[in-house]
């Protein structure tokens, strides 16, 4: 049977293992860029070892702690879905494709995969950049817009800034003034062609065994501090005040472009936050509380 | 209007739309033994958030929303708790509090107090060192949370 052509560009480790259509079940761009890239290669129902997640997320720089937070997380959304199909041999696996409608599918993001690919909503967040390119306050003037999608409470605004974050510590770039920013054409070899930006694919280098690995490592506390940056820059959420508050507590000064280090639970989706515990009994002052 | 030794005049159309203040408790004496062991020293804070949410929006929800993005955002958080709570003048309201897990700042508890007057929500944030919280510490800081009364019609102007 012929398999028809993609209109996503795939590169030489992917060339028509993975279909379009399978690819546009992946709601994340950074999911479909490796595995587009050939750093994730899920079976046929979208099955992939969680050590191979960690892998992949290794070899683009993530180091240990959000490495953790993703592939716990990545386990955790498709529980359920991979027991159907694996029952317990499904343990250290997640299925890709069933992510779309999982505990973490939100509102509120850029809308860019939502469906497939959505050329409209790309251009409408390549319009945030400031002269052709975006870094974190530009993300976050996008991320307030996307927030204002009815329905979006805040759990899904939480979500989509962790998730563009993500995106831009790990793939963006330096500039001369020091900050990270991602071009529009690096948005767009992510969002549309879920390929690397050439920049980053520019300071990959091989390894011993000639697998790639990236040169720049995005620890937990980079990560976590943009996640801190764009949060607190939209002044009056309430990760802004919890991170305000941690800052407080150790001493810190925290500026308006300066960063704590919280923040990555769910980024790059999926990642697997634990759930809140429900209500307790009254507590009233003046007694015991619970 | 005039408020923390600033006075403004904005134009007569403009309504308040949302009010931040933040206090800061005193950092730990030079001879806690945290500090000459050069362990990080919790410094208590209070962050007070108000806004206008709607007559509509139903204070479980909100608190429910609250707790959603914390847990997004907070990666690692831990002993989470979410309760009712009653402010000194009677109103009832919600609390949800969790204890971080980064290491610097692990031995920090956080709570945020939740009261609705009206369409105003009120968040009071405070955040404290767990190492210290027995009963008695614990029950007055809650207290200062419980301090948050309705003041006149308790619009946001």
């Amino acid at each position: 049977m012929k398999v028809p052509a993609p209109s996503i560009q795939l590169t030489h480790t992917n060339a028509g293992r993975v279909s379009e259509e399978n690819l546009k079940k992946i709601p994340c761009p950074t999911l479909r860029t490796l595995v587009n890239e050939g750093l994730l290669t899920p079976d046929a129902s979208g099955i992939v070892d969680l050590r191979q997640l960690d892998k992949a997320l290794t070899q683009i720089g993530v180091s240990t702690v959000p490495r953790k937070l993703l592939t716990v997380g990545a386990e955790g959304a498709t529980k359920e879905v991979v027991a159907q199909q694996l029952g317990d041999m499904g343990r250290g696996s997640f299925n890709i494709y069933a992510l779309t409608g999982s505990s973490l599918d939100h509102k509120g993001d850029t809308q860019v995969l939502r469906g497939g690919f959505n050329q409209e909503r790309l251009d409408w967040l390549t319009s945030f950049a400031t002269n052709g390119h975006i870094g974190m306050k530009e993300l976050s003037n996008a991320q307030l817009e996307a927030a204002r999608e009815p329905g979006t409470g805040l759990f899904g605004k939480g979500l989509g800034v962790v998730e563009l974050t993500a995106l831009l510590k790990v793939f963006g770039s330096r500039g001369p003034d020091g900050r990270k920013t991602l071009s529009v054409d690096d948005v767009t070899n992510l969002f549309k062609h879920s390929t690397f930006p050439d920049s980053f694919r520019a300071q990959l280098k091989p390894t011993e065994s000639g697998e790639v690995q990236s040169a720049q490592q995005t620890g937990a506390l980079k990560l976590i501090a943009g996640v801190v940056d764009m949060s607190f820059r939209q002044v009056g959420t309430v990760t802004g005040r919890a991170l305000m508050g941690a800052y407080n507590a150790v001493g810190r000064q925290l500026g308006l472009d300066q960063t704590s280090a919280t923040g990555l639970g769910a980024s790059m989706c999926p990642a697997g936050p634990p759930t809140a515990q429900s209500k307790k009994t009254v507590h009233v002052p003046g007694e015991s509380p619970s | 209007m005039q408020h923390a030794g600033l006075r403004l005049d904005p134009p007569p159309d403009f309504v308040v739309d949302q009010v931040m203040f933040s206090f800061k408790g005193q950092p730990a004496a030079a001879g806690d033994p945290r500090v000459l062991q050069k362990q990080t020293a919790i410094r208590p804070s209070l962050i007070v958030h108000r806004r206008d949410v709607g007559e509509h929006a139903a204070l479980e929800v909100l608190a429910g929303e609250v707790t959603a993005e914390l847990v997004t955002s907070v990666p690692g958080l831990s002993e989470l708790a979410s309760e009712e709570m009653r402010f000194a003048d009677g109103a009832a309201g919600m609390m949800v509090s969790f204890s971080f897990a980064l290491e610097e700042v692990g031995t920090a508890r956080q709570y945020h107090a939740l009261r609705k007057d009206g369409g105003v929500l009120t968040t009071l944030t405070l955040t404290v060192d767990k190492l210290a919280l027995t009963d008695t510490v614990k029950e007055r800081w809650l207290s200062v949370l419980a301090s948050a009364v309705k003041h006149g019609d308790g619009g946001l102007q």
